[in-house]
C-alpha cells in the first residue's frame, strides 16, 4: 500500500504550480481579467503546452492517457495559483465526448480538445448551473436525460455572460438550439453521473489548492507585518487562528486524493466519496478563506490583497454542481447505511 | 498510489486469522489465565508488541504499520484482547527501549508488557501543567538512592499502579528543562501517598500524589541527569500517535448512527431528521479526512515535510471529532442526557455522557488544544516563538 502521489504526480503539480506563480501572479491575473479585451488566451495555452487539456485524453489522440488523480493533481494547482481560465469546464466536456462519442465524433474533437486547440465549455442543466467559459468555447457538451449531445459554436448557439463575482472563471448562460445538437450515442445516465463525480473531485482539489493558498499567504504575512513593536507571527491568538486554520485545511488533501484514486480504481462508493471531498472541502474553502482575510487585518478587506481572488473562487468552488448541504442530504443514505 | 495490500499484507491477514482460529475462544474472555496465555502466544507468533525486542518479552518485528493495522482490524473483529492497556505498555515501555539501560529494560520491560507492572505517569504538578518546565518536585542523591519531594497531581491510575515514572528537579543551579531528570519510583512504599482526585464526572479514576522522602535506587535514572526533558519527550510522542487513532473514530461513528436510530425526534428516529443527517455525514467528513491523513502517514514517503505537519495535527483533530460527536449525541439524546450514568450498573443511551465528558478530557490530556496549536503553529508553520518561548 502506499497512499501518495508518483514521483511524476509530484512533478506535475509542482511545474503548473510554479508556472502559475512565477509567470502569471494573482495580482496581474486579477488586473487582465478586469480588462475587457483580454481573454488571458496565453494562460490557456502556457498551461496546455504543460500538457494540462489532455491529461485524461486517450493517447491515440494526442492526450496523456492518465487519470482522475493526475487531473486532481494539476487542478489543485491550478486552485493554489488561483489559475484564470476554463480549464474544469473542459476537462469535464472532453471526459464526455471521450467516453460517450462515436468514433467519428472522437475522431473529430478529440485531438483539439487534448491539445487545447479546441475549447470544450458543460452545459451541465438549466437550472442555474453556471456555464464555465461559455464564451470563447468551440464546442458545447450538453447533459440531457439520456446522456450528453454535443453542439460545435456558431448561430445555434446563444452565450449571454453574467456579472460572476469569481473574475478568474467567467461564467455563462448558454442556450443551444435543439437541431443543432447532436447525441454522443454511447453516453447514458451512468456516464453523467461519472462526469459529476470527476467534477466533485476537481473541484474539490481546487479548493484544497485555493485554501492552501489561503494558509500560506496567511502564514507569510504573520511573519513580516509587525505591531505593537513584534511580528504578529508571535501573537498567541494569531497563532491560533493559523493553527486551526491549518487544522481546517491540512487533512482534506487525503480526502480528494481518496475520491480521485477510488474513481480510477473503480471502487465501491467512489462516487460518494467524491461528493463528501466536494462538500468538506468547499466548505472548508469559504471558512480558510474568510478567515484568512481577517488574519491580514485591513490590507486582507482590500482590492490588492490577494486573498479575495481565493474567496471569490472558494464561492463558485461551493456550489458549482451542489453545495455542500444538498451533496451531504445526497449521500447520506449511503454514509448513513447500517454495516 | 495504490491501496490494495498487495499479495504479501493478504497473506499476513490469512495468517493471522488462521492464529485466531486456533488460539482464540471469545468465551474465555473473562479468564485472566487464559487471555494472558493468549498474549503469550500472539507474542510468540509476532502479531503483538511487534516493536519491543523477543529478549524484552516482545516479538520484536520491523516496524510496519500496515501490519499492525491488520493485527488491529483482525483482533477487534472478533474481539480478541490486544496488547495490555495503559501508561506503561504505550509509554514508559518505548522510553526504556530508547534510553533505558540493559539493566532496567531486563527490569521492567518484560513484566510490563504481561501487565503484571502497572504504571502511572508523574508529569503535571500544581503549578506546572502545560508548562511542564516549571515543574518543582526535587531529588537528591542520598547514598545509595535518590531522595525525591514534591506533588504530583491528576495522575492518572495511581491507585492501582506499581511504579510511577517522573520528571524531578534534580539540577537546581541549571535553568527550568535543563534541570530535570527522569525517575522510575516504587509506589508502595511510605513517602508515597495517593489522594484519589474526584473527577467532574464525579468518579476518581485520578488522583494527587504526595512524594514525601520517597526513595529509589540510584539505578532508576533514565538517560543521563539533566536529560529528563529530552526522554520524557519520547514518551509524549507516543502518546499524541496512540490518541489519535481513527479506528477509533470510525467505531464511535458506527455507535453514534446507532444512537440517532434508536432514539426519537419529533416522534421519528432521529436519523430521520434531515439537520441530523446533515451534521452526521460533516462529521463523517471529519472522520474520513482523519483516516486518509492516517494512510498518508502509514505511507513510505512519510518522512517529507507535508506528513509531518499532518502528523501535528493529529491529536487537535481527534479533539475536533470528539467534541463534534458529543454534540450530535447531547442533541439526540434529550432528556436521557439529564440522568447520571453512574447511578445504575446497566445505565441506558445516558452512558453517551461518558463520551460528552470524555471528550474534555481527550481535548486537556497528553498536553492541551491551545498547546497543541502553539506546536503547530511554531513547528508545523515555522512561526516565531512568543515572548515566553516556552513550547516544547
Amino acid at each position: 500500500m502506499n497512499f501518495e502521489l508518483s514521483p511524476e504526480q509530484q512533478l506535475l503539480g509542482d511545474t503548473v504550480r510554479g508556472y502559475l506563480l512565477t509567470e502569471h501572479p494573482v495580482a496581474r491575473i486579477l488586473a487582465r481579467a478586469e480588462a475587457p479585451d483580454d481573454n488571458l488566451d496565453d494562460v490557456w495555452d502556457g498551461l496546455n503546452a504543460l500538457g494540462l487539456a489532455g491529461i485524461a485524453m486517450p493517447e491515440e489522440f494526442g492526450g496523456l492517457g492518465l487519470g482522475v488523480l493526475d487531473l486532481a493533481v494539476a487542478a489543485e494547482a491550478l486552485g493554489y495559483g488561483a489559475a484564470p481560465g476554463p480549464h474544469l469546464g473542459h476537462w469535464l466536456a472532453s471526459l464526455a465526448v471521450a467516453r460517450g462519442g462515436s468514433a467519428s465524433q472522437r475522431a473529430r474533437w478529440l485531438p483539439g480538445l487534448s491539445s487545447g486547440a479546441t475549447r470544450a465549455a458543460l452545459v451541465w442543466d438549466d437550472a442555474g448551473t453556471p456555464v464555465l467559459g461559455g464564451a470563447g468555447a468551440d464546442v458545447y457538451v450538453v447533459r440531457t436525460a439520456a446522456g450528453f449531445e454535443i453542439a460545435a459554436a456558431g448561430p445555434a448557439v446563444t452565450v449571454r455572460r453574467r456579472p460572476g463575482i469569481d473574475l478568474t472563471r467567467p461564467i455563462d448562460e448558454v442556450t443551444i438550439e435543439a437541431a443543432a445538437l447532436e447525441p454522443l450515442p454511447a453516453a447514458d445516465s451512468d456516464l453523467a453521473a461519472y462526469v459529476r463525480a470527476v467534477g466533485h473531485v476537481l473541484v474539490a482539489a481546487d479548493a484544497f489548492g485555493g485554501a492552501l493558498r489561503c494558509l500560506d499567504l496567511s502564514v507569510a504575512y504573520a511573519k513580516t507585518r509587525r505591531q505593537w513593536g513584534q511580528l504578529i507571527g508571535q501573537f498567541q491568538a494569531v497563532k491560533h487562528q493559523l493553527a486551526d486554520l491549518a487544522l481546517l485545511v491540512e487533512p482534506g488533501r487525503g480526502l480528494y486524493w481518496y475520491a480521485a484514486h477510488a474513481l480510477d480504481a473503480y471502487r465501491l462508493g467512489a462516487a460518494e466519496a467524491a461528493a463528501l471531498a466536494k462538500s468538506h472541502i468547499a466548505d472548508s474553502y469559504v471558512r480558510a478563506a474568510r478567515s484568512a482575510i481577517e488574519l491580514h487585518g485591513g490590507f486582507g478587506y482590500t482590492w490588492e490583497c490577494d486573498v479575495h481572488v481565493y474567496l471569490k473562487r472558494a464561492l463558485l468552488d461551493r456550489e458549482y454542481l451542489g453545495d455542500p448541504e444538498s451533496l451531504r442530504q445526497e449521500i447520506a443514505a449511503h454514509v448513513l447505511a447500517p454495516a | 498510489m495504490d491501496l490494495s495490500e498487495g499479495p504479501e499484507y493478504e497473506r499476513f491477514r490469512g495468517e493471522v486469522r488462521a492464529f485466531l482460529d486456533r488460539h482464540w475462544q471469545p468465551d474465555r474472555a473473562a479468564d485472566d489465565d487464559y487471555v494472558a496465555k493468549f498474549r503469550r502466544d500472539a507474542v510468540a507468533a509476532g502479531l503483538l508488541y511487534r516493536g519491543v525486542p523477543e529478549s524484552y518479552g516482545g516479538s520484536g518485528q520491523a516496524p510496519d504499520p500496515l501490519r499492525a493495522q491488520v493485527v488491529r482490524e483482525e483482533f477487534g473483529r472478533v474481539r480478541a484482547p490486544l496488547e495490555v492497556g495503559g501508561v506503561g505498555t504505550a509509554l514508559l515501555v518505548p522510553t526504556l527501549l530508547q534510553w533505558g539501560t540493559p539493566a532496567q529494560r531486563e527490569q521492567f520491560v518484560p513484566r510490563t508488557v504481561t501487565g503484571e507492572l502497572r504504571w502511572c505517569q508523574g508529569y503535571s504538578e500544581p503549578d506546572a501543567g502545560s508548562d511542564l518546565e516549571g515543574l518543582r518536585t526535587t531529588a537528591v542523591v542520598d547514598g545509595g538512592e535518590w531522595v525525591i519531594n514534591g506533588q504530583k497531581v491528576w495522575t492518572s491510575n495511581s491507585m492501582r499502579a506499581d511504579w510511577m515514572f517522573l520528571l524531578a528537579r534534580t539540577e537546581p543551579d541549571q535553568p527550568r528543562r535543563a534541570g530535570l531528570s527522569y525517575l522510575l519510583l516504587a509506589m508502595h512504599q511510605p513517602g508515597v501517598e495517593v489522594r484519589p482526585l474526584r473527577q467532574l464526572t464525579g468518579s476518581s479514576e485520578f488522583s494527587e500524589v504526595f512524594l514525601t522522602d520517597a526513595r529509589t535506587p540510584v539505578g532508576l535514572l533514565v538517560g543521563e541527569r539533566g536529560q529528563g526533558w529530552a526522554v520524557s519527550r519520547t514518551t509524549l510522542a507516543a502518546e499524541r500517535s496512540t490518541l489519535a487513532a481513527p479506528e477509533t473514530s470510525a467505531a464511535l461513528f458506527a455507535s453514534l448512527v446507532k444512537l440517532t436510530r434508536r432514539r426519537e425526534r419529533n416522534g421519528r428516529p432521529a436519523i430521520d431528521d434531515p439537520g441530523v443527517r446533515s451534521r452526521l455525514v460533516e462529521l463523517h467528513g471529519w472522520i474520513e479526512a482523519q483516516r486518509c491523513s492516517a494512510l498518508i502517514q502509514a505511507s513510505p514517503g512519510a518522512r517529507s515535510e507535508g506528513p509531518q505537519r499532518l502528523a501535528l495535527l493529529n491529536k487537535l483533530l481527534h479533539t475536533e471529532i470528539a467534541r463534534r460527536v458529543s454534540e450530535i449525541a447531547l442533541d439526540v439524546l434529550g432528556p436521557a442526557g439529564l440522568l447520571d450514568p453512574r447511578a445504575t450498573t446497566r445505565p441506558g443511551d445516558e452512558r453517551w455522557l461518558n463520551q460528552f465528558f470524555g471528550s474534555l478530557g481527550v481535548a486537556i490530556a497528553g498536553g492541551t488544544s491551545n498547546i497543541q496549536r502553539n506546536i503547530i503553529a511554531e513547528r508545523g508553520l515555522g512561526l516565531p516563538r512568543d515572548a515566553q518561548g516556552a513550547q516544547p
